[in-house]
């Protein structure tokens, strides 16, 4: 009976020092829906790097041991239904190929990711901010641009939620609004017939978002 | 000697529950401002009628940085509504946007009418709001938060049993902002205001007793009795 008593008692004490432990590993699942639009009939490329697949944020120090955030996967899986939303004709390659037929070549990358905990900012909320830099390339004379993405995600403290499910809560949302400022560009650009047909760099360099 | 440790134990474990039983009644009784106080504002600009079988949806003001419209408090108005008017569907805010995504995201979601009219050139989104049979949005702007708390409380627990301590009492308040919009008619039908107050109180002597003012499931009930008073069916 003793015996037993001893168990469950260091076996609390175990639990308490894990969740005092701030070491992270997530993988960020998300089920982001296609976005409601017609699409264009611009032929398109998109190239999802495997740099930007396979992305993971890694961070080691002492108020953040052992910190890992993959996105690689969830993030492609939204820019690639954000773009069969919004174009007919998608070619998706890993690699950026001059061969490449399309009128518009996209390349994204995430620059910068950022989290921040309550009790790292004394917020009752978790946050997430990503980094796009989207590179536009119109094939037929080769110019490029780049937009600049800046999403942001949240999510509010709630009751027995730990730190892992409020930082997994504020990144998804912040690639929920990474999706719908992508959707706001595309339709600008889509829109747009200069963006191929200039003979120099075509627009400004754009940054969407906060 | 193990007769009398069982008797000594079961005499304390009866004046534990005695104690505690006599807290509570004192609490009970003696606790009249557990009860919540809701004040309600509206405003009616067009009657708000609809026929049978067409929907709304209530969503919730995200746009701040600091705070959020609760989804559990959308939920709740939406629970009511659609179990009091029958005749109307309630379409759960979840589906309805990732139906619409990206158009009614925290930073995509119009903030007005003229936004809603900007939305209405993107034939997707109106093919979508037909489906749904939709005629009217609730946008929902505010939140429940404890605007006071004083007292402490504390707990120990032992090789010979645990207890708590103290009394510990604070004060919410819910205020929220209700908006009609007629997509039909595109225009603002209503608006109406709630604002709850109560006070919750802990007190613990060996066993805490927890008298809470449910300030959030007040303004909630106001809420959706107030909208469910608003809308009116065409067709009867």
């Amino acid at each position: 009976m003793h015996r037993a008593i001893r168990f469950i008692i260091v076996l609390l004490f175990a639990l308490m020092l894990s969740s005092c432990s701030s070491s992270i590993k997530l993988e960020i699942q998300t089920d982001i829906p296609k976005a409601a639009m017609d699409p264009s009939s611009r032929k398109v490329g998109l190239v999802i790097g495997p740099e930007f697949a396979n992305y993971v944020y890694r961070e080691n120090s002492d108020a953040r041991e052992n910190w890992e955030v993959a996105v690689g996967k969830s993030q492609s899986a939204l820019f690639e239904g954000i773009f069969s939303s919004a174009f007919g004709n998608v070619s998706l390659s890993a690699i950026d190929s001059s061969k490449n037929e399309a009128e518009l070549v996209f390349i994204p990358q995430l620059v910068e990711m950022q989290l921040a905990t309550p009790s790292e900012t004394g917020f009752t909320f978790f946050e997430a901010w990503l980094n796009y830099a989207l590179t536009i390339r119109a094939t037929p004379k080769n110019k490029t641009q780049t937009v600049h993405i800046v999403a942001y995600g949240k999510e509010n403290t709630a009751r027995f939620q730990g730190k892992h499910e409020g930082l997994h809560k504020a990144i998804e949302s912040a690639l929920r609004d990474a999706g719908a400022k992508l959707t706001i560009q595309l339709i600008a650009l889509a829109d747009d017939e200069s963006v191929d047909q200039s003979d120099g760099e075509f627009g400004n360099q754009t940054a969407v978002g906060n | 000697m193990v007769n009398l440790v069982i008797k000594r134990q079961s005499a304390t474990n009866s004046v534990k529950q005695l104690l505690t039983l006599s807290l509570s009644l004192i609490a009970l009784l003696t606790c009249p401002s557990c009860r919540t106080k809701t004040t309600i504002d509206e405003y009616q600009a067009i009657e708000a009628t609809y026929v049978t079988g067409e929907a709304i949806v209530i969503l919730g003001r995200r746009h701040e940085i600091d705070r959020n419209t609760e989804n559990d408090f959308i939920a709740c108005v939406g629970k009511q509504m659609n179990d009091a008017i029958p005749t109307l569907s309630v379409i759960p805010e979840k589906q309805f946007v990732d139906a619409l995504y990206p158009w009614f995201e925290a930073s995509t979601a119009p903030l007005d009418m003229s936004g809603l009219e900007k939305l209405l050139n993107n034939s997707a989104v109106v093919r979508k709001f037909e489906a749904l049979n939709l005629r009217f949005f609730i946008w929902i702007n505010g939140f429940t938060e404890t605007t006071d708390s004083s007292g402490a409380l504390s707990c120990a627990v032992g090789p010979g049993g645990g207890g708590c301590f103290g009394f510990k009492s604070w004060d919410d308040e819910a205020n929220y902002e209700a908006a009609v919009w007629d997509l039909k008619h595109r225009n603002v039908a209503a608006k109406v205001n709630t604002g709850t107050e109560g006070t919750s109180y802990v007190p613990a002597v060996i066993i805490p007793v927890p008298l809470l003012a449910r300030v959030k499931a007040a303004a909630c009930d106001a809420m959706a009795n107030q909208l469910i008073e608003t809308l009116s069916l065409a067709d009867k």
